[in-house]
């Protein structure tokens, strides 16, 4: 009898497991959202679990910063993204943004959250007031054309960070309000703004922020952690190249190789309904499009960083697009929806998309 | 004798995996740790049904703990092995498994996801051959040769979003397995026994990994999981408690595993080095059958980059073995 019982309670044991936990528990959704909806806009088995989880990498709420000069784990040549608005003026740094993806974070009345996914190498200013209600973004632990797909915490739907509009969910469909960033080296950035803000390693997390989490991934043209749609290979997948996107969703893309060796340069072209400016550096490691106004003919201002421009009004524009003196001081520059990103991940969004000079 | 021994040795020696090694991000189905049934009398089938979960929830970068345990993988494995003794010299495994991965994730001390797969899981055969026996058995070398086969769900999906290779209950790969065991009982008290087993896993590849559709066409990646190479020493012994007799045992396991490769890129998280302590006991009921469990713990790990690597793992089953041969005479006998 006592043999049977050990033997009957140790059944019991083996099918447990199997027997009781069929079912998703309980877990509170803000927002009432589920992950359940089946409603994507995208092809739904194209959307491929990343590993981590649903807020796996968590993203940063209510970043902690420090001084420029107090700033010791990042080398010159790390990519940091700057926001500047007004005289606030703050860097993310790409050490960090590996580790958590998303950072909100508020400006005044301006909330914003600063996405990047590191493996397409797009970093995007993103509102965080969605139809009047302000919400924070998590890392959804999906990814779609291997860019991630941040989740809003007010509704639970799904967005596409590269196109810039939510794919499942209560949202579908919304596009998001992005705001103009700048992606470039700490070096650049440090003589741009030393009197920035920068987001500090003290973020509550215990995470190695001096070692990169993705091995030769930057740099290895072959590697991809996931798979993408289209594999345009008319340049190599990891060239860092500035796209911009039409209203159209259409979108062209610059590249560094357009713009002198050594210092600043401008050049103009017309992209579907836009008109652009753009001005770049490959020694200083940024690119940036704005729409150019009308009558306004832009050269470049070398050794005068962060002026960047001139005007034939006479005006000096900053790299943010805002005018730093002249009769237009005070105006800026009209945003475009552009951001930095391995070729790969345009090509495979943007099928086909054109490239400057080509 | 010495040369097929040495020839075994040279092999396991030249196959160990020549880089460091391997993930335990691989959730861990314990299907190699539990390769290699004892050899039993000619024509006996034995029969060994286990359940084994491994937590993983540690967060560590190298062989610093990060302090981070928001992230926690559990595999619930389910695991029949059946071996057949053709004689004192052969003998065969066959390990069929069900395996239940999940994974859950913590925010603000919440569980705020969670995400499961299950279904079956690889099968496994390996055959056995005895090299050498001295002393009556009590000193035994062993070797073998096996293969797991890409019998295991390799393509669940949870909401409908395919996941990778970490979250599924098959590789979709078959793997290639040496195996070899040394047992020796101790003259001064026999009922003491030490033994150790050594297993490479030489893994093959997944070519159909993550396969998404584009304008009809099928794009997939080749994913191959790190090879493993594992070392184990157990002692056990026997003790008479009254009428009951019961097994205790230590076991000493160490696994290195190389970084697994994405269409030949190292995948990163993936890799490293881990040595194991695992108490266990198994309680006699009569000769044939036996229940047992035991529970493993990391002392030593390494791992590559950052990962959620284990943090300990539970295991109990009903072992039972009985002899074809006998069970023909006595049908003979009733005859």
């Amino acid at each position: 009898m006592k043999k049977l019982s050990i033997l009957s309670l140790l059944l019991v044991t083996l099918l447990l497991p199997y027997s009781c936990t069929d079912e998703q528990p309980d877990i509170t959704r803000p927002g009432g959202g589920t992950s359940n909806n089946n409603d994507w806009l995208i092809p739904q088995n194209n959307v491929l679990d990343g590993g981590p989880g649903k807020d796996g990498i968590p993203a940063l709420d209510a970043p902690k910063f420090t001084e420029v000069n107090q700033v010791d784990f990042l080398d010159d040549d790390d990519l940091v993204i700057g926001f500047k608005v007004g005289n606030d003026v703050r860097a993310y740094p790409h050490p960090i943004l590996d580790w958590h993806e998303i950072i909100n974070d508020d400006f005044g009345d301006l909330r914003v959250a600063i996405t990047y996914c590191p493996l397409t190498g797009t970093g995007i200013g993103w509102d965080r007031d969605l139809d009047g209600n302000t919400t924070t973004f998590g890392v959804s632990g999906l990814l779609y054309n291997t860019n991630l797909i941040p989740y809003d915490r007010a509704t639970d739907s799904n967005w596409s960070q590269m196109l810039l509009e939510s794919v499942q969910g209560k949202m579908a469909g919304t596009a998001i309000v992005t705001h103009q960033v700048l992606e470039t080296t700490w070096g650049t950035w440090k003589a741009l703004y030393p009197q920035s803000q920068v987001v500090s390693t003290d973020t509550g997390w215990s995470r190695n922020y001096d070692r990169y989490p993705y091995g030769d991934y930057r740099t290895n043209n072959n590697s991809l952690f996931f798979p993408v749609g289209v594999n345009d290979t008319r340049l190599p997948a990891k060239e860092r190249v500035l796209g911009v996107i039409s209203s159209t969703k259409a979108a062209k893309a610059y590249r560094f190789d357009s713009f002198p060796e050594t210092g600043i340069g401008v050049l103009t072209d017309e992209f579907r309904e836009y008109d652009l400016v753009i001005v770049g550096s490959q020694e200083a490691n940024f690119l940036q499009a704005y729409v150019q106004p009308d009558g306004l003919i832009f050269e470049a201002v070398q050794n005068k960083l962060p002026t960047v421009m001139q005007d034939n009004e006479g005006n000096t524009w900053n790299i943010f697009g805002e005018a730093v003196s002249g009769p237009r001081m005070g105006q800026k520059l009209e945003e475009t929806r552009s951001f930095i990103g391995y070729w790969v991940a345009w090509g495979a969004f943007y099928e086909g998309l054109a490239i400057f000079g080509q | 004798m010495l040369k097929p021994l040495g020839l075994c040795i040279l092999l396991l020696l030249f196959c160990t995996p020549n880089a460091m090694a391997q993930t335990c991000c691989s959730g861990g189905v314990p299907i190699s740790s539990n390769l290699g049934l004892p050899f039993g009398e000619g024509q006996t089938l034995q029969l060994n049904l286990n359940y084994d979960l491994n937590n993983l929830n540690t967060q560590k970068t190298g062989v610093n703990i990060d302090g981070d345990r928001t992230r926690e993988r559990i595999t619930h494995s389910t695991l029949l092995q059946l071996g057949y003794s053709l004689n004192q010299k052969w003998a065969v495994d066959v390990l069929f498994s069900y395996v239940r991965q999940e994974r859950r994730i913590f925010r603000q001390n919440q569980l705020s996801d969670f995400t499961f797969t299950e279904g079956f899981g690889d099968l496994v055969f390996l055959l056995k051959y005895k090299l050498m026996s001295l002393q009556e058995d009590a000193t035994s070398l062993s070797i073998g040769i096996g293969t797991k086969l890409a019998t295991g769900a390799a393509d669940r999906r949870f909401n409908g979003i395919r996941l990778n290779a970490d979250l599924q209950p098959g590789s979709g790969a078959t793997d290639g397995i040496l195996w070899a065991q040394f047992t020796h009982q101790f003259a001064f008290r026999p009922s003491l026994g030490f033994s150790a087993n050594t297993i490479y896993s030489y893994k093959g590849t997944n070519d159909n990994y993550l396969p998404i559709t584009v304008n009809n066409e099928v794009i997939a990646q080749s994913y191959q999981f790190g090879q493993e190479w594992q070392l184990i020493f157990n002692i056990s012994d026997r003790l008479i408690l009254g009428r009951n007799l019961i097994d205790p045992y230590l076991t000493l396991r160490y696994r290195t595993v190389n970084q697994d490769t994405n269409d030949n890129n190292l995948v990163p998280g993936t890799g490293g080095d881990w040595v194991f302590i695992k108490p266990g006991f198994n309680y006699w009921f009569n000769s044939q059958l036996s229940i047992g469990a035991n529970i493993e713990l990391p002392i030593y790990a390494f791992v590559v980059d950052t990962q959620v690597t284990p943090t300990y793992r539970f295991n109990t089953g009903i072992y039972y073995s009985f002899s074809l041969k006998k069970r023909e005479l006595s049908i003979l006998n009733t005859n």
